[in-house]
């Protein structure tokens, strides 16, 4: 066996190990993409476990605010605190969120590669804390990346009335039966709602009964990726239609928040499911209240 | 230092004598510990995760999240795996010693 005396041996072995290293932490997020999202939003931080682990034993951060997870935790567990969002300004996030996610979109409006969905749900849950995947309960819709149109405000109740309200209900009917009935929720609801293509779904009209059930207030992350600027939303409506070209409809709350209210009135999205059993996350603009 | 549940598993003293025989100096030491520090954990948790079903993937997350040294992990991974996982980490950990001095061998 020869000696390692030399420097370039020694460093021509670091490099192997090097790349060793880098291809197993590449491996382990090829292999278990979803796993990779838990770990870094619990703070290990795949390429440096031995790292992380020692920054969560000296901080206790993830100890502390898993103390209670039994039942098995959701993403509301794996959310970050507002206060350590906090300490970002609004502006940083959405430019972070927009460098990040960019490089894994592709030219053209058109389905992502699963490897560019994991890395910009990765991102997502490193920059802004949240949970959100394009696939959700083996649910997922034909477009995750378009063109969102303004669509008009939705009757809450029979006999609303407000500025710029479509004439017809939404695909889900009134929000609450009544003006008396509608509380603060389904005021935000319809406040912060987006028309997604359940229509064109492949099962929809097999699993009707199921599907729209599951996606009726289904809540999603909607982002602009040119600035970062992002919205939690739910789903409220379906459209709009194939011959419209566009693939996602945002209330006017949505669209001014993403920046697309004006001029065209349209403007590129991508739109994913937020993965939040446990209602935690706020619909509204996503680090507004920090600006 | 915190170290992982499996840690105590991992012999790399005979890795660390190889080098010292071959006269790596201790920064390089200690550079070339933390690759193969790295290397095992990814590959180890790689292991762990493929024989875990993966309705525990997130529990399992977790808990080494909230303890990584914790050996109920052992118990947990146990329970759910219904395998004897500690033989099979103790295997691979071999393995991978063994890959990584064969690399000394290269050069």
């Amino acid at each position: 066996m020869k000696r390692l005396s030399a420097s370039s041996s020694v460093e021509l072995f670091k490099n192997r190990l090097r790349s060793k290293r880098q291809l197993a932490a590449e491996n382990f997020r090829d292999n278990h993409p979803q796993v990779a999202v838990w770990l870094v939003s619990a703070g290990i931080s795949i390429g440096n476990i031995s790292s992380s682990l020692a920054k969560l034993a000296t901080s206790g951060v993830i100890a502390g605010s898993l103390l209670a997870f039994s039942p098995p935790l959701t993403s509301a567990d794996l959310s970050l605190t507002d206060s350590a969002i906090s300490l970002i300004a609004a502006s940083d996030l959405r430019d972070r969120l927009a460098k990040s996610i960019r490089e894994f979109l592709p030219d053209k409006i058109s389905g992502l590669s699963k490897s560019q969905e994991q890395a910009i749900s990765v991102k997502v849950r490193e920059i802004l804390g949240i949970d959100a995947n394009f696939e959700l309960d083996n649910q997922r819709l034909n477009y995750q990346y378009g063109w969102m149109g303004a669509e008009q405000h939705l009757m809450r109740f029979p006999g609303d009335n407000v500025a710029d309200m479509a004439p017809k209900t939404g695909a889900w009917g009134y929000f609450s039966k009544s003006r008396d009935d509608l509380n603060d929720d389904l005021s935000q609801k319809e406040k912060y709602y987006v028309a997604v293509q359940t229509l064109y779904l492949p099962d929809w009209n097999k699993d009707y009964p199921v599907l729209k059930e599951w996606y009726k207030y289904r809540k999603v992350l909607v982002i602009n990726p040119n600035s970062g600027r992002s919205v939690v939303a739910v789903i409220a409506d379906a459209g709009p239609a194939n011959w419209t070209g566009k693939q996602f409809g945002g209330s006017p709350e949505v669209m001014e928040h993403l920046e697309y209210a004006t001029g065209k009135r349209k403007g590129l999205v991508i739109l994913m499911f937020v993965d939040d059993p446990q209602d935690k996350i706020k619909l509204g603009p996503v680090g507004k209240k920090y600006d | 230092m915190t170290k992982i549940f499996y840690w105590h598993l991992v012999e790399l003293n005979p890795v660390k004598n190889e080098l010292t025989k071959r006269g790596v100096e201790e920064n390089d030491l200690r550079e070339i510990l933390i690759h193969i520090e790295e290397i095992i954990h990814h590959r180890i948790l790689s292991l762990i995760f493929d024989l875990l079903p993966s309705d525990h993937h997130k529990e399992f997350s977790l808990r080494l999240a909230k303890n990584p040294s914790g050996q109920e992990i052992w118990d947990f991974l146990h329970q759910k795996t219904q395998k004897d996982l500690t033989s099979e980490v103790k295997k691979n950990i071999r393995v991978i010693i063994s890959e990584i001095l064969n690399d000394f061998e290269l050069d």
